[in-house]
């Protein structure tokens, strides 16, 4: 889909940073964080298409989806609708621009008034941008309703009569109502029941090809994204990871987070003997994300520095050892729990051969791993957590495993038409770096 | 052995719209160790079954009849204390939503400890080992450190780990577990139903997990039952319901389901939504939204039958709830059923788009469907 034509909308550099937490002391002190929801998003929607944007929650998807339509101001950065900049635009000219640009939003429940009729709520858009009144707008109320699947009877009833997938299609139909080009779908179908979820996207790829809608479709529902977009962009803390066109992205994936992503969905299938890749921890704050690629404290893949010759999960473990250390301030903390109930001694009165046996135990390290330098610096760090010198083991392991995703944040590399992917597997300066999936 | 055994039970809500049965006629077994799941859609009556058989429900609602016996003692006529006593100790519960199952008030370890100190008989510096222990065991990082967090210091994922810890923190026998992962993200979501399924083989416990989600279903259980306004309309083991489903309304699910790597370009759906439970259609309820009924499903309302023989089956064979197999219909069901694992590359050959009334699930053969128990070890 990404030819020649001029883009819809263009996004670039789209940030949206929210203030955190901190009362007012905290901001006369200069304390006030930022939570980084959306950090320098770039997009294009063509005609026609349908670009699915993916991701876990947290990761800012909503955010990006309502800083698109100016529904919450972006920091920084511009939108750009057949080249007119909607983040420069005044209120008036944005309101006219809205005409063009609907939203879906993902509750059904709740983004339609109660006291309204749904006659009524369909036809609020006609009367606020004065497309139709009297008979002509009730006969485009009924239209609407029928083109979603609903009947004119309909139209006098209130919205908790309705079942959620018939919330969903007044939704649609209300965003039908000032016939826009592009509609900016949140999670349209998470809130609903499987075979009203297929109702429901048949719908949407219908009213596509009947009335050459381009669709953002935001889900966290991989296969809904895969069904439905013609792109797909994988966002990750507020950055895309990749993006591109759906079979170059899922067919296989390339990205470690996009494998991951994957790799989890639970298949209908009983016989189906996929590998789930497991990623090591959560997905870490916005308020402080990791330097370099923030995929690298969970990233299967990680880079190894040049000349180290352990395997892939030695050198995982022994990076979740050190995002551990970072904040430990008691053995406990990088130590497993003892197996039986007898004799639980406290780490701090184990011997320092118990203490290496727990440490290792609690990320799954062979004794000794097996790269002969790791395993010297490993056992000095052991050596200073026996001695309870956090500063010193954090030094010793700092200094020697640095992955150089945690020097260098990714740019987006060009891999074929359209298809970028955030990362250094990508880059040909790492030779050594573990094998890339989606090898083309 | 069985350690649940439900026969016929029903559940009305007295509303003021009327008398709402949610469920009817329930019966199933849950063998000792097995994992045992209940699919449906919001509406069918999957919750309000979990709660029946801890007694668990409140006014409007009442247990009409039936009997629900766990290893062997009916719990619908026991006393309030005996069944308080069972409650959290010998069947527990995880509920879709950690948050509120979490006290806010008390820190999460404090909260497991209670219980088992209250079930178990523990002093405190036992109790709370145990709790570390178990908070280790499904896979929160410095269990000693978070033993003393609040619940909401956790994520939601933290969260509902902790729920599972409390769960299983006097070694209950049978876990009932309500969509424990649906408000979770994927990566998350795997990682937990991995860790419960190791776990529940651990601590030999026998779950009954109840899930909108077929692929949940499919990657966990051994046994299905699928539930459709309140009644059971199929039972089967999981390989025989996902290769060889017989009820039109299991058939209809499957192929609903968008699936990765998938190339048709409309899904299939169900016509309709789920009856409103005031006014459940005559017959079978299934038949408004069904792509083979005939003007029996209309008044004659269908039994669970084997569906080999049409002969009414017993509370743990395969059966299925449609006139087809009773010979009532003029018609056959006429569906193709073909599953396709996700690595298999997708044959050229595009199907031609089966109709409604072709009812098929479109996907590509899996020469090994057949095979058993791969999935669970």
């Amino acid at each position: 889909m990404s030819d020649a034509r001029e883009p819809l909308l263009e996004v670039e550099g789209l940030t949206k940073y929210y203030e955190s937490g901190g009362g007012i002391v905290d901001t006369l002190l200069g304390r006030s964080r930022e939570v980084k929801a959306v950090d320098g998003v770039d997009l294009e929607l063509y005609p026609g298409e349908t670009l699915g944007i993916v991701g876990e929650s947290g990761c800012g998807k909503t955010t990006l989806a309502q800083a698109l339509l100016r529904l919450i101001e972006p920091t920084a950065g511009t939108v750009r609708y057949r080249g007119e900049d909607l983040t420069a635009a005044s209120d008036d000219r944005l309101r006219a621009l809205r005409k063009d640009i609907q939203y879906i939003f993902q509750d059904p429940f709740s983004s339609l008034n109660p006291r309204l009729t749904v006659g009524d709520i369909v036809g609020e858009p006609l009367d606020i941008h004065g497309i139709a009144s009297g008979e002509a707008r009730t006969r485009r109320i009924y239209d609407l309703l029928e083109t979603v699947g609903l009947s004119q009877r309909h139209a006098h009833r209130y919205p908790h009569e309705f079942s959620g997938g018939q919330r969903q299609r007044i939704g649609i139909a209300r965003a039908l109502a000032v016939d826009p080009e592009v509609i900016v779908c949140d999670e349209p179908v998470s809130a609903l029941d499987v075979s009203v979820q297929a109702q429901i996207l048949n719908l949407l790829e219908d009213l596509q090809d009947e009335f050459g809608l381009s669709y953002v479709v935001i889900a966290h529902d991989l296969s809904v994204v895969e069904h439905i977009a013609d792109r797909v962009g994988v966002l990750y803390l507020g950055e895309f990871a990749e993006m591109g066109a759906t079979g170059d992205v899922f067919g296989p994936p390339h990205h470690p987070y996009a494998e991951a992503l994957l790799s989890a969905i639970p298949e209908p299938d009983p016989g189906w003997e996929g590998d789930r890749i497991f990623l090591s921890g959560e997905v870490p704050s916005p308020l402080d994300p990791p330097q370099g690629c923030r995929f690298h404290t969970r990233c299967p893949k990680v880079i190894q520095p040049e000349g180290s010759s352990l395997s892939q999960s030695e050198w995982r473990s022994l990076l979740d050892l050190k995002q551990r250390l970072r904040d430990a301030e008691a053995l406990e903390s990088v130590t497993a729990v003892a197996e039986s109930d007898d004799g639980a001694a406290e780490p701090t009165a184990l011997s320092r051969a118990e203490l290496g046996e727990r440490v290792r135990a609690e990320f799954d390290l062979p004794s000794p791993v097996s790269d002969g330098e790791a395993e010297r610096v490993l056992s000095e760090a052991v050596d200073r957590l026996h001695d309870e010198d956090f500063d010193a083991a954090r030094a010793t392991i700092d200094d020697a495993f640095e992955s150089p995703c945690e020097r260098t944040d990714p740019p987006l590399y060009e891999v074929g038409d359209g298809h970028r992917i955030a990362c250094l597997l990508y880059d040909e300066g790492y030779p050594d770096a573990p094998e890339r999936t989606g090898q083309r | 052995m069985a350690v649940l055994e439900v026969d016929d039970l029903t559940v009305n809500f007295y509303t003021e719209e009327g008398v709402v049965t949610a469920v009817e006629d329930l019966s199933f077994r849950i063998d000792r160790g097995e994992k045992f799941g209940v699919v449906g859609e919001s509406g069918a009556g999957k919750s309000v079954t979990a709660l029946s058989l801890l007694r668990l429900i409140e006014r409007p609602g009442r247990i009409e009849s039936g009997e629900v016996r766990f290893k062997g003692e009916d719990l619908l006529s026991m006393s309030e204390s005996a069944v308080r006593d069972i409650r959290g100790s010998e069947i527990a519960m995880i509920f879709q939503d950690a948050q509120t199952a979490l006290n806010p008030v008390y820190t999460v370890g404090e909260q497991i400890a209670e219980a088992i100190r209250h079930h178990l008989d523990y002093d405190d510096a036992a109790a709370r080992e145990r709790t570390v222990r178990l908070l280790d065991d499904v896979g929160i990082p410095e269990p000693e450190a978070r033993y003393d967090d609040y619940p909401h210091e956790f994520s939601g994922g933290m969260q509902q780990r902790a729920v599972i810890a409390m769960a299983l923190s006097c070694d209950p026998d049978l876990l009932i577990a309500d969509e424990p992962t649906t408000a979770l993200d994927v990566t998350i979501e795997a990682k937990i139903l991995d860790r419960l399924d190791r776990l529940a083989a651990e601590y030999d416990t026998a779950i009954q997990l109840i899930t909108h989600d077929l692929g949940v279903i499919a990657e966990v259980c051994d046994r299905v039952l699928v539930m459709y306004a309140g009644r059971a309309v199929e039972r089967a083991s999981v390989e025989e319901l996902y290769y060889d489903p017989k009820h039109p309304y299991t058939v209809g699910l499957m192929s609903a389901i968008p699936r990765i790597g998938d190339r048709q370009d409309r899904l299939q759906t169900i016509p309709g939504t789920m009856p409103d439970l005031v006014e459940v259609p005559p017959g079978c309820s299934f038949h408004p939204r069904c792509p083979f009924a005939e003007e029996a499903c209309t008044r004659t309302r269908p039994q669970l039958v084997d569906p080999a023989t049409g002969e009414r089956a017993g509370p743990d064979e395969r059966s299925a709830a449609c006139l087809a197999y009773t010979g009532d219909l003029d018609g056959e069901l006429d569906y193709e059923v073909e599953v396709r694992g996700r690595d298999v590359d997708p044959v050229g050959e595009e199907s031609e788009p089966p109709e409604p009334d072709g009812g098929g699930i479109e996907r590509g053969a899996d020469p090994d469907a057949d095979s058993e128990g791969e999935s669970n070890e």
